[in-house]
């Protein structure tokens, strides 16, 4: 880990409260252990005071059978348990390092023969061959940490070895082992240290096992007799359970202190670690309805545009950080149309269509915009459109007029429900009285059109081609017959020749049945043959939209031209976008200037410092660039090589 | 018929495992100091019939003819007879099954219904302020030693209260059948199943929370909520299912630690089970016994993940046996 | 239903209820930690079988706890029996009316075929019969056994195996047997005691009931089980919940209850004395343990009543001479270990040429013991006292086996340890003599050797008592041991029963350790 990266995880610990305090009881307890010997304390040992006294002033926690103090016992357990809790870590630890780096290392035969022994080894009970070595062998402390140990290892072992396989494979290492380092000098310097994080996170938590077990034996009677660990004063705490309860609650408490202290230390640095554990999923937040405009038609007018969109914004919130994944985005969809909205990806264009249907994530939020449906305003101000005490009206609208196709190799289907499960309860949800019967041969109607063969309906996702479940999807999205579908990445992953056959099919179907369609792709080319009008969007925004004949013509931003310019070739080969340096711009807050402009080769000062306006250059055709009509006017260069 | 050989696959995988058990066992207990010719005889035997008993045990063998007679007697499904009562461990240790398997089922029932419950709830909103105590409160669960809480358990609900037994699996001279047999027993167990669940169950919150959440962050489930279903639906339906496998696999891998907290809590509460069995076994140096319940051990634990593969594929289609 | 009618109902039931609880056969339900492995006890040692088997069989001479009133053995199936004046012969009369649960008489056939076959199959109760030379039947009712030597402790010892392993078979059943494992009344037994055999199934109780024609009489109680409870609180909480009315010993509660239970009036605090001590045993053979000097100052370093105030709650009694108070007649009450004096203790220490060095400490002990909840209560302090005195002493706890092999190779420094001084003072020569099976300390002394094994020949009693004060006074002088404590068993008794075994009513009585003939149930 470097040190920016420890600095990072750093922060990440100290601003989880939790971790903190967790963090100050571990500390508390070190210190304790290191400084009992020179508190003012009675010997632990000494049964000099009245037994069975009960908590008091004099002693805090009372004194046990044999008039010893219990305070100063328990502090002095504290040392106890650190020993063996950091004892038996270190060790299992380091041997599972060793052994883990050898395994992953090495590879081949050692390697099979090795991780099938940490196998073998993590399946059998641990404490019960620690029971057993320590029953047999007699009880010791000493002993106690190695067989804790001994059982443990595989644990840090498994880790390191799959570290070690991904890491070996680095060019540094590579680099270093041809530079004529030797394997061990290799593995300490620089595959050891990169695989050290997580074992330190699992290192926490096997030192609170560590304690839970040496305690378990204890209270078992197998216990060291020599040392006052916290586990043989519950054990001796036990007889005594009706005269004395305090002999066994105290101890107890401060080992659930301690090992809970150390588990949610584990666990802040496993967060720390991997940030994004904590906030990803979850379901969608409640978003309290706004009633519809007043002044809004009570019937759907069918002369009004099937989509329009005015100033929509999306803002994803991952921990304190506001990423605007949609920034104002606004464009209207006649009835029957076809809109192309085309970027890079991670500039929002997915957003897009998720914050349309309204399915955002849960850490996403729409602070803006207003979309309407028919005429009819579905969202306004950001929120819900519902008539008063009603259900939001996106809600009759999904599926039923309005359905999205996803990306079928991103895990769009169920992967544990069979196509036929997916798509009659589809139909049959908003189609109640549908029979299942019913709902079937209607799934076999879409299935016909689009080319599925009907015994498909009872295969997994997983058993089919990729092209076949795409077109499952499109069969999913068309069961309905809806108004309006979006298609988002529809071809993606998908090899060409397929591709082209799903655009097609989404073309042919289009035309067809009269669907109004947004198509989302990265690729000009996909969007160029299907639809009337593209968008294209940069870092949340649409920085041109226009005719699909005119973008392609007289491209008015430079970035619509960087993209033509990525178009691929009619030998099928791709040029990727490496004629754009930098990475793709991601909005994190209020922007001067424009936001394409760090890698823009044509960007000047003005550009740099004033936000673009929307430059109409044609009527329907609109540029968010400050030199959107001489960008029209410029020739475009050869478009393929 | 490929279930049958991908079991049949599954079950020569556990020889090994077998093999390293058994050996490891026989190996630590003959490293170990002490004599058990002289529990068998009695301290005070003849020098004469010390030397027969040893004889009839085999302990007067080479060491590695006492492995493999062990070996051979334990792959004939013999796993000889206990020292302290003559009877055929296999039998000493079936007869201790069923209390256990009822202790350890009945907790592990409990803590994965509320565990799954609760992550699920809690699942909806990952990061909020109710995420982050129950996730601090279950951590904290698990970080409590089973046995303290058993006892923390009897002060309060036996000796405080004195609403439930303390110890025991039934009453002496209590009803020996019928329902008011089972309510005996089920009013022995509630203490030391309500201590074990209450252990286990924080690990069940956290990964169902983990897990539901992930899943909610699916594509699949965009899909449902766009399709239409209701939140409920999505949750229940949808997300569920692909959720509980992780918990499934994490079930099949916690046996071994289940039996652990068993053998804590059955100490506790003076449960006849199979974990008290081995306690006092192995304060005996009842040989056989030990290394007859590590056998059994490990093939439950080995068997247990089997048995998570197996139910693992049946929730899972993608899996192929 | 008017008045009248219902009175005489109700007076109808009340005298039907009364000859119901009249009629009632009484059970006696006992716990005991371990299952039985058979119901034959005479070829292994068998802890769960004890109590079982010595309520169906008899004994040819027995003891119970009697024996700490001063009772060595008394006669069970044997009415009474003579020693020759040179000790070798013993003639014992058998009772005449005993008879075995099948109806057949017990004779003295049955005796010699007992004791016979357990002699040719080296059973454990052989080691008691190791000085007979000949055991002959005169008549039906007459035994003559021969020793080899004369030994005054062979009554005593065989009655107080009689209790384990000393059960007298019937030999026209067990004739065609090989020995005592097989056959068909292994565990269905057929004996001359108490209580008939009713039942018994693995993993469950073991039934018995009153024998109508036991020769001492039909016992009060009619039906005798044996439930096996390995767990004290269990067995403590049954017994709270009034499910038997006595708890053994072997579920002692914690000393410190004793107050509180002693408060309840339905309950009977049992403590019981033994003829065994609590004691630590020193290994003569390592240093510094091998110098008197140091001996002795452990001895006065020691605090019993400090022990028995932190480790027994102030109810266990010191034992300050060579023996236990229940040998009344034999101890010698003129030596006595060093009373406590930590002061003088460490000048002991720094005139033996151990001044404490560096930390403090002189030099350093381990201390063990057997896994015996009284001897941890006695170490746990013991360690504390010896570290007052600049020792540096650590607890080293093995399991019982390791523990006693330890023993038996010398591998200790110092040991709790229990001494056994009855029922016959013999019991010496087996602690202390030179090569005793319980002399782990090394210790060795020709003298001691001579007075006890002549001292265990004289059939005067008068006469060996002055030979065993003599080899009590040498135990003080030499040291290889250090007596604590008498040893005491704490039971509890429901009030309204009595003549348990533990109990002073049922000293003399109850035929073995394990026997209920003498118990009385309320009312009876």
């Amino acid at each position: 880990m470097n040190r920016a990266r420890v600095e990072v995880v750093v922060r990440h610990l100290i601003r989880n409260p939790v971790t903190v305090v967790a963090g100050l009881v571990v500390l508390a307890a070190v210190v304790i252990a290191a400084a009992v010997p020179w508190l003012a304390l009675p010997d632990p040992e000494a049964m000099d005071f009245v037994p069975y006294s009960p908590p008091s002033a004099e002693h805090w926690f009372g004194t046990d059978n044999y008039g010893r103090d219990l305070f100063s016992r328990i502090l002095w357990g504290t040392r106890v348990a650190l020993v063996v809790a950091i004892g038996s870590s270190a060790l299992s630890t380091l041997l599972g390092i060793v052994l883990g780096s050898l395994s992953g290392y090495h590879g081949g035969l050692s390697d099979a023969i090795m991780s099938r022994t940490f196998d073998v080894f993590l399946l059998i009970p641990t404490f019960f061959l620690v029971l057993l070595i320590v029953a047999l062998f007699g009880a010791s402390l000493g002993l106690t940490m190695v067989a804790i140990a001994m059982t443990t290892w595989p644990r840090s072992a498994r880790i390191m070895r799959s570290q070690v396989l991904t890491l070996k494979t680095r060019t540094y290492v590579q680099a270093a082992l041809a530079a004529g380092a030797s394997a061990p000098q290799v593995l300490m310097r620089h595959v050891v240290p990169n695989g050290l994080a997580p074992i330190v996170t699992d290192g926490t938590i096997l030192m609170g096992l560590a304690i839970l077990t040496e305690a378990g034996l204890s209270f078992l009677g197998l216990g060291d007799q020599n040392t006052v660990s916290w586990g043989r004063m519950i054990f001796e705490g036990q007889r005594h359970l009706r005269l004395a309860p305090w002999m066994s609650i105290f101890p107890g408490l401060s080992m659930l202190l301690l090992v809970g202290a150390l588990n949610l230390l584990g666990d802040g640095l496993n967060h720390a670690l991997n940030p994004q554990l904590r906030t990803r999923g979850g379901a969608p937040r409640h978003v309290p309805p706004v009633p519809p405009p007043a002044d809004e038609p009570t019937v759907e007018d069918p002369a009004a545009p099937m989509l329009d969109v005015r100033g929509l914004r999306l803002v994803y919130r991952i921990g304190r950080r506001e990423i605007r994944a949609v920034d104002g985005v606004s464009f209207v969809l006649p009835r029957g149309g076809s809109l192309g909205i085309v970027g890079e990806s991670g500039c929002g264009k997915s957003s897009l269509g998720a914050a349309l249907l309204q399915v955002i994530p849960a850490n996403a939020e729409l602070t803006a915009g207003e979309v309407r449906f028919g005429g009819r305003a579905i969202l306004l101000g950001g929120r819900p459109v519902a008539e008063r005490g009603r259900r939001p009206r996106i809600r009759d609208l999904r599926w039923a007029r309005f359905s999205i196709i996803f990306q079928s190799a991103m895990n769009a289907l169920n992967p544990v429900f069979t196509v036929r499960r997916q798509l009659v309860s589809a139909y049959r949800r908003h189609r109640p009285d549908a029979t299942p019967e019913a709902a079937a041969a209607r799934v076999f109607e879409v299935f016909d059109l689009i080319g599925i063969p009907r015994q498909r309906i009872d295969s997994y996702p997983h058993e089919l081609s990729g092209g076949m479940r795409q077109r499952v999807m499109i069969a999913l999205a068309l069961l309905l017959e809806p108004d309006m579908v979006i298609a988002d990445e529809p071809t993606t992953a998908l090899d060409v020749l397929i591709q082209d056959q799903i655009l097609g099919e989404i073309d042919a179907l289009r035309r067809r049945l009269g669907v109004t369609l947004i198509l989302i792709s990265h690729d000009m080319g996909t969007v160029a043959e299907t639809c009337d009008r593209v968008a294209v969007m940069y870092a949340g925004q649409i920085v041109e939209i226009a005719p699909t004949a005119t973008i392609f013509e007289r491209p008015a931003h430079p970035y619509t031209r960087a993209l033509i310019g990525a178009l691929p070739s009619l030998t099928g080969a791709r040029r990727a976008l490496a004629s754009l340096p930098g990475e793709p711009f991601v909005a994190a807050g209020d922007v001067a200037g424009c936001r394409f402009a760090p890698r823009c080769g044509h960007a000047t000062d003005l550009c740099r410092a004033t936000t673009p306006p929307s430059v109409a250059v044609a009527p329907d055709h609109a540029s968010l660039c400050h030199f959107a009509d001489a960008m029209v006017a410029a020739p475009l260069p050869e478009a393929t090589a | 018929m490929r279930l049958r050989r991908y079991v049949l696959f599954r079950v020569l995988q556990l020889v090994p495992v077998a093999l390293v058990v058994i050996v490891l066992n026989f190996l630590l207990i003959h490293l170990a100091p002490g004599d058990v010719a002289i529990l068998l005889a009695g301290e005070d035997a003849d020098p004469t019939y010390m030397a027969s008993v040893r004889a009839a045990y085999g302990l007067d063998l080479p060491f590695h003819e006492q492995l493999l007679r062990y070996l051979g007697q334990v792959l004939t499904g013999d796993l000889g007879l206990s020292y302290r009562s003559r009877q055929p461990v296999m039998d000493e240790l079936m007869a201790r099954v069923p209390a256990t398997l009822m202790l350890v089922g009945t907790a592990l029932v409990i803590a994965v219904t509320v565990g799954v419950l609760v992550g699920t709830l809690i699942a909806r909103r990952p990061g909020s302020a109710v995420d982050s105590v129950v996730s601090v409160l279950s951590i904290s669960l698990f970080s409590i030693p089973v046995f303290w809480l058993g006892l923390m358990l009897i002060l309060w609900f036996a000796v405080h209260l004195r609403w439930l037994p303390s110890s025991g699996m039934g009453s002496v001279g209590g009803p020996r059948e019928g329902m008011a047999m089972v309510m005996d027993v089920a009013r022995h167990m509630i203490l030391p199943a309500v201590t074990l669940a209450t252990v286990w169950v924080g690990q069940y919150v956290r990964l169902a929370r983990t897990s539901v959440s992930e899943v909610l962050a699916e594509n699949y489930i965009v899909t449902a909520r766009a399709v239409g279903y209701g939140e409920g639906t999505v949750l229940l339906s949808h997300a569920l299912r692909n959720a509980l496998l992780p918990v499934v696999t994490v079930l099949g891998l916690q046996i071994g630690l289940a039996l652990t907290g068993a053998v804590l809590t059955e100490t506790v509460f003076s449960w006849p089970g199979l974990g008290r069995l081995i306690y006092e076994a192995i304060l005996a140096r009842d040989t056989p016994i030990i290394m007859g319940a590590f056998i059994i051990m490990s093939f439950t634990v080995a068997l247990a993940s089997l048995a998570t593969d197996l139910l693992y594929a049946a929730l899972d289609p993608r899996v192929s046996l | 239903m008017n008045r009248m009618t219902k009175g005489i109902a109700t007076a109808i039931l009340a005298v039907w209820a009364g000859a119901a609880a009249a009629q009632q056969p009484v059970t006696l339900v006992v716990p005991q930690l371990d299952e039985p492995r058979t119901l034959s006890p005479n070829f292994a040692a068998d802890t769960g079988g004890y109590s079982p088997t010595s309520n169906i069989y008899s004994h040819l001479v027995t003891m119970d706890w009697g024996v700490v009133a001063g009772t060595p053995a008394y006669g069970d199936l044997a009415e009474r029996w003579e020693t020759s004046a040179d000790g070798r012969t013993i003639t014992f009369h058998l009772v005449r009316n005993a008879t075995f649960h099948d109806g057949k008489p017990v004779t003295a056939a049955d005796v010699k075929f007992t004791f016979d076959t357990m002699i040719r199959k080296r059973y454990p109760y052989a080691a008691f019969l190791r000085a007979v030379e000949e055991i002959r039947t005169p008549d039906d009712f007459t035994v003559v056994v021969t020793l080899k030597t004369p030994d005054m402790s062979f009554v005593p010892m065989m009655a107080q195996a009689a209790g384990w392993t000393g059960k007298i078979y019937p030999k026209h059943l067990w004739e065609g047997q090989d020995g005592f494992e097989t056959g068909p009344h292994v565990n269905n037994p057929i004996g001359s005691g108490p209580f008939k055999f009713v039942r018994w199934e693995r993993g469950g109780p073991v039934e018995l009931e009153a024998y109508d024609k036991y020769f001492r009489g039909r016992p009060k109680v009619d039906r005798l089980i044996f439930r096996r409870i390995t767990d004290a609180n269990v067995a403590r909480a049954d017994f709270d919940a009034e499910r038997f009315p006595y708890l053994p010993y072997d579920y002692a509660p914690p000393l410190a209850e004793v107050p509180a239970l002693q408060r309840d009036r339905s309950i009977k605090v049992v403590f019981t004395p033994s003829h065994y001590s609590r004691d630590i045993q020193l290994n003569l053979r390592r240093a510094p343990l091998d110098n008197i000097k140091v001996r002795e100052a452990l001895a006065t370093a020691i605090d019993r009543d400090a022990i028995s105030r932190l480790g027994f709650q102030g109810l266990w009694k010191p034992a300050v001479h060579a023996n236990v108070d229940t040998q009344t007649d034999w101890i010698n009450r003129d030596v006595r270990y060093p009373a406590f004096d930590r002061a003088k203790a460490e000048r002991m220490l720094d005139e033996a040429g151990l001044p404490r060095r560096e930390g403090g400490w002189r030099f350093a002990v381990g201390i063990t013991g057997p896994s015996y909840s009284d001897c941890k209560s006695i170490t746990e302090v013991l360690v504390q006292q010896l570290r007052q005195v600049g020792i540096n002493a650590r607890l080293e706890q093995f399991d019982q086996s390791t523990w006693f092999r330890r023993m038996q190779e010398g591998n200790f420094d110092i040991s709790c340890y229990f001494t056994r001084y009855g029922p016959d003072p013999d019991a010496y020569r087996e602690h202390f003599g030179t090569g005793g099976q319980r002399n782990f300390m090394g210790y060795t002394n020709a003298e001691f050797d001579q007075l006890g094994a002549k001292a265990v020949t004289l059939t005067n009693p008068a006469e060996r008592v002055p030979l065993y004060k003599q080899m009590q006074a040498m135990l003080v002088r030499d040291m290889p041991y250090i007596n604590l404590f008498n040893e005491q068993k704490t039971s509890l008794v429901r009030a309204g029963w009595s003549g348990f075994p533990a109990e002073e009513s049922g000293y003399d009585k109850s035929v073995t350790w394990f026997g209920y003939f003498g118990v009385v149930p309320p009312g009876k």
